[in-house]
């Protein structure tokens, strides 16, 4: 309970040919915990997903998931990603099929599991983001939320331990967003660790449990909400009066 | 919301998009691909092998009733879908019958030169048996592609054991066309807005402009979707499955009886 589920330490991070995106970075996440990370755009938050799903390999600094160092080969990879879920911000990206059920049995498939197995715990993903519904519809029908639900549909078959959202309300209106907000905090009831990169403010407030603020790769501050926003750099960098 | 409803109305569709929303709404959508694509292969081949035109045509009557009074398509958006390949496949049969011999019967003189375009009368059963084993060709495919949608024929054909990267293919082109046709409205519609199309000089280049931007979009956006895979655990091989649907047997015996029926009539009925 005690050992952050993951971990960095001293990362930088630099995309080929372009600037630093991570400048000595070390940050913790805690077990079943909710964390916000927070930004202006261009901060380093969509960098320092794709690390910790081991997208992208740091050129310096270690990463540690459930106390371990990541490795990169296959095998390791296939484990952390299947511990590590990722939603990507546009859903046109994630969907590889016209069909709901294909998209969402993608991951499990990955997963080497038996076809029974995968095909019930897809059924009890679509059922969970209310998608069942919508099985028969081909994904280029389904609205901007739909698609969204469906990407977190293809992550939960997974059951990932750590679920990772950047910037999951962009886009969506109030409801969906109320909707999705709830369903985040079923999945946070049953132990799933969650880490979202948003600009809502309001929402960071009332809903994290913990807030990592980045300033151009760097971080600027960790803690809770109250601790975050009363501090003065913060407030300057995310434009809060 | 209002927006959005005007937006939709004034759009004509494009073909392939007429198509794939009959495929996901007909009456026959939920009997199993595979009692429908077990008549169309019987069809199909019957069509291509038969030997008197009468054969293919009761063919293409046969599957066109079905797509029609079966699976309930609306027979003007059919005969659209129709009317293109149609037209291709008259004109091609047409050319079948010209000669420059000036045997048969003549047509036209071309001025200041020998030749004479001419109707070849022998040619005319040939003729014939091309465009009827065409239509039924036709008919049959079109059936199968207004009853099931592409994801389902992928399946489908990923179950008979087509090779797994030409299903691969379908299955993520499929889905690539509508991302595309979306990238493709946008751009052209912010240039629009901007008068990108006012005057033919502009409209070339706005074009241009366009298909510029559409290689560029697609380029990022095939490295974001790699990504997106890689992120799901991708190891050089897409795997899924597709939903279950149940083969009834009375379906499959139901295709399976008239598929019959048509290669047997190709089979017996000469000219």
């Amino acid at each position: 309970m005690n050992l952050p589920i993951l971990a960095l330490q001293n990362v930088t991070f630099t995309y080929p040919g372009a600037v630093t995106a991570l400048k000595n970075l070390s940050v913790t996440f805690a077990r079943g915990q909710r964390t916000v990370v927070m930004g202006r755009n261009g901060s380093g938050k969509t960098s320092l997903f794709a690390l910790l799903n081991g997208l992208q390999r740091p050129q310096s600094g270690a990463i540690f998931f459930a106390g371990n160092r990541l490795r990169y080969d296959r095998a390791s990879l296939l484990q952390l990603r299947q511990a590590v879920g990722m939603v990507f911000q546009d859903p046109e990206h994630q969907l590889f099929s016209a069909s709901l059920y294909e998209d969402v049995s993608f991951g499990p498939m990955n997963l080497g599991l038996p076809e029974a197995e995968v095909r019930s715990r897809v059924e009890r993903a679509l059922e969970l983001l209310d998608l069942t519904a919508l099985l028969e519809r081909p994904v280029h029908d389904l609205s901007y939320g739909q698609k969204k639900r469906a990407c977190i549909a293809g992550i939960l078959a997974m059951q990932p331990e750590v679920i990772v959202l950047d910037e999951p309300f962009a886009g969506l209106d109030t409801i969906m967003t109320h909707d999705l907000i709830a369903t985040l905090n079923d999945l946070g009831g049953h132990g799933v660790t969650l880490i979202i990169a948003t600009h809502d403010v309001d929402f960071a407030r009332y809903w994290a449990e913990e807030i990592i603020v980045l300033h151009e790769g760097e971080l600027l501050e960790q803690g809770s909400a109250e601790e975050v926003f009363r501090c003065k750099a913060v407030q300057r960098e995310l434009g809060i009066r | 919301m209002c927006a959005a409803k005007e937006r939709k109305k004034p759009e004509r569709t494009a073909l392939t998009v007429r198509i794939d929303s009959y495929a996901h709404g007909n009456r026959w959508r939920q009997i199993h691909p595979g009692s429908k694509g077990f008549l169309v292969l019987f069809a199909l081949i019957a069509a291509l092998l038969s030997r008197h035109p009468a054969i293919p045509l009761l063919i293409a009557l046969s599957m066109s009733g079905l797509t029609l009074l079966g699976a309930g398509i609306p027979w003007r958006g059919y005969l659209r879908l129709l009317a293109v390949p149609l037209a291709f496949l008259l004109w091609s049969c047409l050319l079948l019958l010209l000669t420059f011999s000036p045997a048969a019967l003549p047509l036209l003189q071309i001025p200041a030169t020998d030749l004479t375009i001419s109707l070849n009368r022998s040619e005319l059963p040939l003729a014939q048996l091309v465009f009827s084993r065409s239509l039924g060709a036709l008919c049959t495919l079109l059936f199968f592609a207004l009853t099931t949608p592409l994801s389902e024929i992928a399946g489908l054909l990923r179950q008979v054991g087509v090779p797994r990267l030409f299903v691969e293919l379908v299955v993520i082109a499929y889905r690539q066309i509508f991302i595309l046709t979306d990238a493709f409205r946008q751009i052209r519609t912010a240039q629009e807005a901007r008068l990108g199309y006012r005057s033919f000089k502009v409209a070339w280049r706005s074009a241009a402009e366009l298909a510029g931007n559409i290689l560029i979009k697609t380029v990022v956006r095939a490295r974001h979707n790699h990504l997106a895979l890689l992120a799901r655990g991708y190891d050089h091989e897409l795997r899924f499955l597709s939903p279950q649907r149940h083969l009834s047997r009375w379906h499959l015996f139901a295709a399976g009886t008239l598929g019959s029926f048509f290669l047997l009539l190709a089979w017996q009925v000469q000219p």
